[in-house]
């Protein structure tokens, strides 16, 4: 218990040489201090730096709070400077670090805007390949549409051409089969009047051949008609009426002008000399005329065209007192009309 | 130990008293030197080169100036320039990245309008379309 009672003698001690040591008198003020803690108390004031840099405000406090101290305790006014600024340093820092940290809030922020625009933008990046393609194909569907459309009316006009083109064709053939047939019926006319004029040439011809042959016959065209004379001598032998042999030529052309003309009329008159009797000589000149009649027939030549008359002696063409004058008196007389009316008897 | 305390106490005094006086012989501030040069090197990898040149050159030039008063032997002033190369190269450090994440919020609303914008147009362009399809 003795240390107990002695106790306070030694905390006066201790307490008196701490006072010395502490230089225990009223500091100069210091500029720098000063500064600091103006400094520090400002930022304390401000709610940002307390949220924000919080430790950075108690570092920067605590430095002051040493530089404070020293200076309380009288330090070197270099040393309390260096404290001081050491707090201003540190006030500062509390200041940068709130203005990094709200900066990189920010930036975090920003970061995730970004995040979520980029994902905005693929999706609307996206959305307009979807649109685009869209369109794409609604185009394609409406030029598929039109081409449709062109095809069906390029096959309708196809199909109305080929429509018309057959048309046409059909007009043209029967055109062509209409000129064919006009060609054929002209042909055929021109054939049919090219025969028609052949055969009118050949009957012009004929005729003519004929009236050569009445010419070789001394036909004379008198006013009852053409009349031939055939001397007897050449039809007959004496006292005979049957035609000779050798009068068949002059008779066939006879026969073959009278076919040609086949509305001419004949008359055929037999004659004789003035030798023996007249009623022997009517007889004998009517069957003359009566056998050149049947030698005519007996060519074809419808009797009922033939009249025949025998007039004996009469109408002598040359005097019977001579053998020349009697033999040209003896004839047959061939009158042909010129038309279709009977051949005049002679008055 | 209620007996015990008033022999202690002195005790306490008497070291509290050594401390505060720091006239024992001073050592070098190995510690203060090595805290310094590592906050200069966290000031740099923040990119204080480029956004707080001021600050880091000063830091540095702090430091150098430590190093050479401890070459001096002068262990106080040592001490104080390293307490205070570090404090200045936290200072760089924070400026830098301050600045840093200001240039970057620059550009973040720079490329986040330029999204805005190509959002807006490819809305636009679809609207467009389709209406273009109908």
């Amino acid at each position: 218990m003795k240390p107990l009672n002695s106790s306070p003698l030694w905390i006066s001690v201790c307490l008196g040489l701490l006072l010395v040591a502490g230089c225990a008198t009223t500091p100069p003020p210091n500029p720098a201090l000063e500064q600091a803690r103006q400094k520090i108390a400002a930022l304390s004031d401000s709610p940002e730096i307390n949220r924000l840099a919080a430790g950075e405000l108690q570092d920067a406090r605590n430095h002051l709070k040493e530089a404070e101290q020293i200076w309380q305790d009288g330090a070197e006014a270099a040393e309390v400077s260096h404290r001081a600024r050491m707090a201003m340093r540190q006030a500062d820092i509390a200041v940068e670090a709130a203005q990094a940290r709200q900066a990189d809030q920010q930036v975090e922020r920003l970061s995730n805007q970004r995040e979520r625009l980029r994902l905005e933008a693929r999706t609307a990046r996206a959305e307009l390949a979807a649109s685009r393609e869209r369109l794409i194909a609604e185009r394609e569907r409406a030029e598929r549409a039109q081409a449709e459309a062109r095809r069906l009316a390029e096959t309708t006009e196809r199909v109305r051409a080929q429509q018309a083109q057959r048309e046409s064709e059909l007009q043209r053939q029967q055109a062509e089969m209409a000129r064919q047939e006009a060609d054929e019926m002209r042909l055929l006319a021109e054939q049919r009047a090219a025969e028609l004029e052949r055969q009118t040439e050949q009957m012009r011809e004929e005729a003519q051949r004929l009236q050569q042959q009445l010419a070789d016959l001394e036909a004379q065209a008198t006013e009852r008609g053409l009349v031939l004379t055939l001397g007897s001598d050449v039809l007959f032998d004496f006292d005979q009426a049957d035609v000779k042999p050798g009068a068949e030529r002059t008779i066939t052309q006879i026969a073959a002008f009278l076919n040609e003309y086949e509305e001419r009329q004949v008359l055929i008159e037999g004659f004789t000399d003035s030798t023996g009797s007249r009623d022997y000589n009517l007889a004998l000149s009517e069957r003359r005329a009566e056998s050149v009649r049947n030698a005519l027939v007996e060519r074809d030549v419808d009797p009922a065209r033939i009249q025949i008359t025998g007039y004996g002696p009469d109408h002598p063409v040359a005097s019977n007192d001579t053998d020349a004058g009697r033999q040209l008196n003896r004839r047959v007389e061939v009158i042909i009309s010129d038309d279709n009316e009977e051949v005049p008897e002679r008055d | 130990m209620k007996t015990r305390l008033p022999i202690l106490l002195p005790i306490l005094l008497l070291g509290a008293l050594v401390l505060s006086a720091c006239a024992t012989r001073p050592t070098a501030p190995a510690e203060e030197l090595g805290a310094a040069r590592s906050a200069v090197a966290s000031a740099e990898d923040a990119g204080a080169r480029e956004f707080a040149p001021d600050a880091l050159h000063d830091a540095r030039s702090m430091l150098q100036q430590a190093e050479s008063a401890r070459a001096a032997e002068d262990y106080p002033r040592a001490r104080r320039l390293a307490i205070e190369a570090e404090v200045e190269a936290r200072y760089a450090a924070f400026k830098a990245r301050s600045a840093r994440a200001t240039a970057m919020i620059a550009e973040l609303q720079q490329s986040n309008a330029a999204l805005e914008a190509e959002i807006e147009a490819a809305k636009a362009s679809a609207r467009q379309a389709e209406g273009d399809a109908r």
